[in-house]
C-alpha cells in the first residue's frame, strides 16, 4: 500500500476538508437561492423511509397566529420563507391517509435544519376509513366523488347547490329524512341571495341555476339527497384525490386570522400601502389586513333597519378610497380609511334584503359599471360617476340577458363583458358605439359567474358548470378551457399581468394556474379543503404574482408561486 | 523569510481554519437540530390546529358550550330564525327569550331543555327534523346558548375569533 508523507497527508485532509466545506456551501447555496426561501427546512418520509412529496408542512406563529405552509418535493424535502424569529407549532397540514403530526414549541431564529418528520399510514389501504377525523379534512369534491350517484344527479347538484353559499361538508355530512331535505333545499333555492328571505315562488316553466324546469330541478337534488344522506346512509371507503406533484409543490401559502368567526368573508383587495381589504357577507365589519403583522383594521357600516348587513365587493381605487357593494341594501358605500367616514349612494329598484347592488367594476377614470334597470325598468349596463353615485350613461339590453352576475371592464372604458347565471348567455357591450352582442357559450349550462380583464383586453370568467371562459370582446368569439376536475364549479376567476389564469374551483382545496398560450395547468393544494373562494386580488408587483383570496370559512390566503 | 516553513505554516494554519470551520458548521447543524424541536408526534387524534375539524364539528369559536351553541344557531337555526326572515313573513318564530317566555308556541308545552330538545329533534311541517343531524351534545350546546342572554345571532356583532392574536 502506497504511503504518504505527512505533507501530503495534510494535503489529503485539507482537500477533503475542503470539498466538504464546498458542498456545504453549495447545499446551503442551493437551499437559499430562491428569494423567497431561506427559512427553516427539514425532511419528511414514511415510516418505510421513502421520501413523500406534496405533503403541507405548516408551522404557525405563537404571537401573530399567522400560518406558513411549504410542501415537500419528490425527495421529500421542504424549506420555508424566511420567517420571524420566535415561538411556532410545526405540524402537519392535511395529513389525511397519513397519521397527524405536531411539534409543540419550535424556536425559530433562521435557516434552522428541523428534524426529520416521518409519517405513518392511517391504515395500509388505499381507501381511507370514513372516520370524523378524515372525513372534516375531505374535499367537498372528495366527498361527491365517493358518494353514490349518476352523472345527472352529481351535474344538477353542482349547478344548483355547487354556488359558493356554504361547503360541501355541510352537505354530506347531515343526514335528514326527505320531508326536511324538502324543506332545506326548497328555502334555498327559492330564497333569494344569501339571506334567503325573499321567497320566490317557481313558475311553470321556469328555469333557474341548473337550466331546467325550477321544480323539477329541486326534485333532483332533494331525491338524491334522501337517498344517499337520509337518516341510514353509510359513509363508504373514501378516495382521496392525489397529492400535488412537481411545480405544483413549489408554492407558499400565508393563512391569516379574521378577527371575527361566523363573518362569511366574500372579496378581497390590495392597496397600494400593501394592505388587503375584505368585506363580509352577513355583517358589518369589513376589514383591512397587514400582511406583515397579521393585525386586521375594522370598519363598520352603519346599520340600516330591518335590512341584514353584509357586503360584496370591495374595489382600492388609485386614491385608496374603498368601495364595497351593499347588496341586501341596494348601496355602493364608499371609505375613506383616512377619517373611517363612509359616503353611501343608493340605487333604486331593488328589493331590500334581496341581491341589488353588488359585482361592480371600475376602470382607469374610476367610473363604475353594474348592471341594474334604466329608467324605463329595463335591464342595463350603467355607468356611474364614482364621487358622486350618479349614473351617467345607460347601455340597455337588447333582449336576452335580463342581468349579468359579474361586470368587467376593459381598462380604458371601451369594452363591458358579463354571463347570466342559469344560461350560456355572455355580454358584449361596445360603450364606444354602444352596441350589445349577447354571445352563446359552447357549453349549454356554463353559469358564467364571475372574473377579469387580462393584459390583452380578452374578458375571463369562471363558469358555475365548470370551466374557464375567454371571451374576446373585439372578434365576440368565445373559448372554453375544462380543468382537471370533473364536476368543478367556479365562483370566479382571474387573470394575472402574464396572462396566466388564477382560478380555485370551489369544494376542490386546490387553486389552479392556467396558462393558455401552452394549456397548461398546475394545481396547488391549500392547506385547508375548501378554497371557498369568491375573488381573487393579484398583486402584480411582485415577481411571480402574489395571489390572495378570502376564504368564505373564515380566513385570509396569501399564495406565493416560487415560479 | 525561508518559504519552506512559511508554506508549512500557512498550510497548517489553513487546515486548521478549515477543520475549526467544519467542526463549527457540524455543531450549528447540531445544536439546531436538538434545539429547535419541541416533541415531535405522529399519532392520535392530533388534529386540533386542522381548521377544517374545527369548522366540520362548529368549534371555531370554542370547544363547547353558549359559544358553540352560537355556531350551531348560526348554522342550523339562523337562516329561518333571524329578525330580518320573520319580518318578511316566512312564518318562522324569534328564539330569544324563549324559555323566559316559557312556552313553545307551536306546540304550547313548557319551555324546557328536554321539550325545546325534541322540538328540534322532531321538526314540524315547516321545520326540518334534526333528530339525525345533532347529537346530543351539539343539542347541549345548542340550548345552552338558547338560554344565554347574547342569543340570538344577528349579524351585527359576530363573536370574537379566539385564535385572532391582537
Amino acid at each position: 500500500m502506497k504511503r504518504f508523507s505527512v505533507r501530503q497527508q495534510v494535503g489529503i485532509v485539507v482537500a477533503a476538508f475542503g470539498v466538504a466545506i464546498s458542498l456545504a456551501g453549495m447545499s446551503a447555496l442551493a437551499q437559499a437561492t430562491h428569494p423567497l426561501l431561506g427559512g427553516p427546512w427539514g425532511m419528511l418520509r414514511s415510516a418505510s423511509g421513502a421520501p413523500l412529496e406534496g405533503i403541507g408542512v405548516r408551522v404557525i406563529s405563537s404571537r401573530t397566529a399567522i400560518r406558513t405552509t411549504v410542501y415537500t418535493n419528490e425527495d421529500g424535502r421542504y424549506e420555508f420563507p424566511k420567517l420571524e424569529a420566535g415561538t411556532y407549532t410545526l405540524h402537519i397540514a392535511r395529513p389525511r391517509e397519513f397519521r397527524p403530526y405536531q411539534r409543540d414549541s419550535v424556536q425559530i431564529a433562521g435557516s434552522e435544519h428541523f428534524e426529520d418528520i416521518v409519517l405513518e399510514r392511517v391504515v395500509n389501504s388505499e381507501y381511507l376509513p370514513p372516520t370524523p377525523e378524515i372525513l372534516a379534512q375531505l374535499t367537498g369534491w372528495e366527498w361527491m366523488s365517493n358518494l353514490p350517484g349518476t352523472g345527472k344527479e352529481k351535474r344538477g347538484f353542482v349547478l344548483s347547490c355547487g354556488f359558493g353559499c356554504h361547503n360541501y361538508q355541510q352537505i354530506f355530512k347531515a343526514r335528514y329524512d326527505e320531508k326536511s331535505w324538502r324543506l332545506i333545499v326548497r328555502r334555498m333555492l327559492r330564497g333569494a341571495g344569501s339571506p334567503l328571505i325573499n321567497i320566490r315562488e317557481p313558475r311553470p316553466g321556469q328555469t333557474a341555476r341548473a337550466g331546467v324546469d325550477r321544480i323539477e330541478e329541486e326534485e333532483n337534488v332533494i331525491q338524491w339527497l334522501a337517498r344517499i344522506r337520509g337518516p341510514q346512509a353509510q359513509d363508504p371507503p373514501m378516495v382521496p384525490m392525489p397529492r400535488p406533484q412537481g411545480s405544483a409543490t413549489r408554492v407558499i401559502v400565508t393563512e391569516y386570522e379574521l378577527p371575527r368567526t361566523l363573518l362569511a368573508p366574500h372579496d378581497v383587495h390590495g392597496d397600494s400601502k400593501g394592505n388587503i381589504w375584505y368585506t363580509p357577507h352577513r355583517s358589518p365589519y369589513i376589514g383591512k389586513l397587514d400582511p406583515k403583522t397579521g393585525r386586521v383594521q375594522e370598519y363598520r357600516l352603519p346599520d340600516v333597519p330591518d335590512v341584514l348587513p353584509g357586503t360584496h365587493r370591495v374595489w382600492v381605487d388609485e386614491r385608496d378610497m374603498v368601495y364595497v357593494s351593499e347588496n341586501w341594501r341596494q348601496n355602493l358605500a364608499k371609505l375613506d380609511p383616512v377619517t373611517g367616514e363612509f359616503q353611501k349612494f343608493h340605487f333604486e329598484g331593488g328589493t331590500p334584503n334581496s341581491p341589488g347592488f353588488s359585482n361592480f367594476a371600475m376602470d382607469r377614470d374610476g367610473f363604475v359599471y353594474e348592471t341594474l334597470e334604466d329608467p324605463n325598468d329595463k335591464p342595463a349596463v350603467v355607468k356611474i360617476n364614482r364621487d358622486t353615485g350618479k349614473i351617467v350613461k345607460y347601455f340597455p339590453f337588447p333582449g336576452r340577458i335580463s342581468g349579468t352576475y359579474d361586470n368587467l371592464i376593459t381598462p380604458d372604458g371601451r369594452y363591458w363583458m358579463g354571463g347570466a347565471t342559469g344560461t350560456n348567455l355572455v355580454g358584449v357591450l361596445d360603450t364606444q358605439s354602444g352596441q350589445i352582442w349577447e354571445l352563446e357559450t359552447p357549453t349549454l349550462v356554463s353559469s358564467p359567474a364571475r372574473g377579469g380583464v387580462d393584459p390583452d383586453n380578452n374578458g375571463w370568467i369562471g363558469g358555475r358548470g365548470g370551466m374557464l371562459i375567454k371571451i374576446d370582446p373585439r372578434t365576440r368569439k368565445i373559448a372554453e378551457y375544462y380543468p382537471p376536475f370533473q364536476n368543478a364549479s367556479f365562483y370566479e376567476i382571474l387573470p394575472d399581468k402574464n396572462g396566466e389564469i388564477w382560478a380555485a374551483p370551489l369544494h376542490t382545496g386546490s387553486f389552479l394556474r392556467f396558462n393558455p398560450r401552452t394549456g397548461s395547468w398546475i394545481n396547488y393544494w391549500m392547506p385547508e379543503p375548501h378554497s371557498h373562494n369568491r375573488r381573487t386580488w393579484i398583486d402584480n408587483s411582485t415577481n411571480p404574482v402574489t395571489v390572495w383570496y378570502v376564504d368564505h370559512d373564515g380566513f385570509m390566503v396569501r399564495v406565493q408561486p416560487l415560479d | 523569510m525561508n518559504s519552506k516553513p512559511a508554506r508549512r505554516l500557512l498550510t497548517g494554519l489553513g487546515a486548521g481554519v478549515i477543520v475549526l470551520g467544519g467542526v463549527l458548521i457540524g455543531w450549528q447543524a447540531f445544536a439546531q437540530t436538538s434545539s429547535s424541536q419541541g416533541s415531535g408526534t405522529s399519532g392520535g387524534s392530533g388534529l386540533a390546529l386542522e381548521r377544517s375539524v374545527a369548522i366540520y364539528n362548529f368549534k371555531t369559536t370554542a370547544e363547547s358550550g353558549p359559544l358553540r351553541g352560537e355556531e350551531i344557531y348560526y348554522y342550523k337555526c339562523w337562516i329561518c330564525h333571524n329578525q330580518y326572515t320573520i319580518k318578511a313573513g316566512t312564518g318562522a318564530l324569534p328564539l330569544k327569550d324563549l324559555f323566559k317566555r316559557g312556552r313553545i308556541v307551536s306546540t304550547g308545552q313548557p319551555a324546557t331543555n328536554e321539550t325545546v330538545a325534541e322540538k328540534i329533534k322532531n321538526g314540524s311541517d315547516r321545520m326540518p327534523s334534526y333528530r339525525y343531524v345533532l347529537s346530543d351534545k351539539d343539542l347541549e350546546d345548542l340550548l345552552s346558548y338558547l338560554r344565554d342572554e347574547k342569543c340570538c345571532f344577528e349579524g351585527q356583532e359576530p363573536p370574537r375569533n379566539p385564535a385572532y392574536r391582537y
